[in-house]
């Protein structure tokens, strides 16, 4: 047995009583590396969800600083103007945009952000500079 | 119901004081006529009515009931009973803004007096936040204290920026929308102007507040701000005039005597240093609230605020006008030399004669979620900008609501 076999060997020793490490090397000779290999490997990362319209929609309203029911309240306020009282409280940001999408449609409520972003820029930012 | 009015007459015009007084008093109102201890009686009434006349501009003790409660924040309502010569009142009274009696007592004319001092009665209160020692967070504890008693407790808040500094006002809004506000003459700068383009009419006072709440369907609760302005500093300088600095603080006092009648609270946050703004906050407030720092310098600030305060209101001061509120307090024991900092600064506090009892037992902790960065962010809802509507935070939303509730309990709102 080599060195570093035997490291490993002690490196587990440690924490077990001998009757544990009995029934380790019982099943260690059990079953095939390919069966081994496969109870350690580390797990799968989830694939990343692809952005839909609503969070790349929240993402665009990063800029504004406050609570996601601020902002949600503000796009609301904006997509009133054009249609009439809104009866969706402001929540969370995505799922309001999901609900506004859902009634009046993707191409109107980013429409509406876009608006709601050119007016936030022509009021100005928090930013204060020295002149 | 505590005394709504207090009559200052001359002695030729005691009889219509007497049918003003029996006006009030069948509309629910009572009133004061005569008082051994004037100066007591005008603390203790929520306005004064004055009764103008050549005789009351000769009586010296309606003169001085006028310069009283003019120092003391308490409103005035002049009624014109006969022709006096402008300049005799003008520094202490808005001959504009009078009841016009000269033709009698009439029905109409007794009703609007009442209307006048129901509104003063169930009018507002006004807190001052204060202290002679700059750096102790006057600015940042009035956004946030008052904001946790609009979003705790309900309040309707509205915030006079009186700091030529007007840090509350960057608190609140992007420069851009400050300057918007300043090119419509409606800062805080343009009461202070009596005439020219720079000026804003009395009668747009009550315009004048900008909203900080904008969340949709809110209701009648308002958190408002009457926008600062550099430019203050001239009333700070050698620059005004006695006449011009007369008017301002004539027209101050009425900005704020509109604002106590659409508002739960009217908070000033003034300058620190003693200066002419500082007599136009005193004078208009009913509580001071002085933030400390647990330090040595904060205390020095806190005797000195004393002493102006006294001097600019002509009267021995009593504790339940003032609320001291220890800022910037530590989760843990700070000890420095063997003593704990912000315990040895409470004790101090606690111990003396006469700022013991106007120690509040909330503190603020220190945190930097009370501290502002200068950042290319956008807002959409200013009021969202102060630690009550910031996610977690939950032992500072308590300080702050708790040291809200005590100040508000204190000033008698």
């Amino acid at each position: 047995m080599d060195e570093a076999t035997r490291k490993t060997l002690k490196s587990l020793r440690r924490t077990r009583t001998p009757a544990e490490m009995k029934s380790l090397f019982k099943a260690v000779r059990a079953q095939s590396d390919a069966v081994l290999l496969a109870e350690i490997a580390p797990p799968k990362k989830r694939p990343v969800p692809k952005a839909d319209f609503a969070t790349k929609l929240a993402a665009r309203l990063a800029v504004i600083q406050g609570p996601a029911s601020d902002k949600a309240d503000a796009l609301i306020g904006v997509i009133e103007e054009t249609h009439g009282a809104i009866d969706i409280a402001a929540a969370g940001l995505v799922p309001v945009i999901r609900r506004l999408a859902r009634r009046f449609g993707e191409k109107a409520v980013a429409a509406a952000t876009d608006d709601l972003l050119a007016r936030l820029e022509a009021s100005g930012s928090m930013r204060e500079r020295v002149t | 119901m505590a005394i709504a009015a207090y009559l200052s007459y001359g002695a030729e015009d005691s009889a219509a004081a007497r049918d003003i007084a029996r006006e009030l008093e069948a509309h629910g109102l009572p009133a004061t006529l005569t008082a051994v201890d004037r100066a007591q009686a005008i603390l203790d009434a929520r306005c004064l009515v004055a009764l103008i006349s050549p005789g009351a501009e000769a009586d010296e003790a309606a003169a001085r009931d006028l310069a009283f409660a003019i120092a003391n924040g308490k409103p005035i309502v002049p009624v014109l009973l006969k022709d006096v010569s402008a300049e005799g009142v003008r520094p202490v009274l808005d001959l504009q803004n009078r009841l016009d009696a000269r033709e009698g007592l009439s029905n109409p004319v007794l009703s609007a007096i009442v209307a006048r001092v129901r509104a003063f009665a169930e009018a507002g209160r006004t807190i001052a936040m204060l202290n002679i020692k700059g750096g102790v967070g006057k600015t940042v504890l009035a956004a946030n204290v008052f904001a946790a008693a609009h979003l705790e407790l309900g309040k309707s808040v509205c915030f006079i920026d009186l700091d030529p500094q007007h840090n509350l006002s960057q608190f609140f809004l992007p420069p851009e929308e400050r300057n918007r506000v300043r090119a419509d003459a409606m800062t805080i700068y343009s009461v202070f102007i009596a005439k020219g383009p720079l000026s804003t009419p009395r009668e747009n006072f009550a315009r004048m507040p900008v909203q900080l709440n904008r969340a949709r369907g809110m209701g009648k609760q308002r958190f408002d701000l009457v926008v600062g302005d550099e430019r203050l500093f001239e009333f700070t300088l050698d620059g005004r005039t006695e006449r011009e600095r007369a008017d301002a603080l004539s027209r101050f006092h009425d900005l704020v005597a509109q604002l106590r009648a659409k508002y739960d609270l009217v908070v000033i946050d003034v300058n620190p240093c003693a200066t002419f703004l500082t007599r136009c906050a005193v004078t208009a407030s009913d509580h001071i609230v002085a933030p400390v720092r647990p330090e040595k310098y904060s205390l020095t600030g806190l005797n000195m605020l004393e002493q102006v305060t006294r001097q600019i209101r002509g009267r021995p001061l009593k504790s339940s006008e003032f609320s001291v509120l220890l800022n910037g307090v530590a989760d843990r024991p700070r000890t420095r030399g063997g003593y704990d900092v912000d315990q040895a600064t409470r004790e101090e506090i606690a111990a003396a004669p006469f700022f013991g009892s106007a120690l509040l037992g909330p503190a603020i902790p220190y945190t930097t979620h009370l501290r502002t960065t200068p950042i290319d962010r956008y807002v959409v809802n200013p009021i969202s900008l102060t630690a009550m509507k910031q996610f977690a935070q939950r032992m500072l939303k308590e300080s702050l609501a708790s040291a809200a509730i005590d100040i508000i309990k204190r000033a008698g709102a």
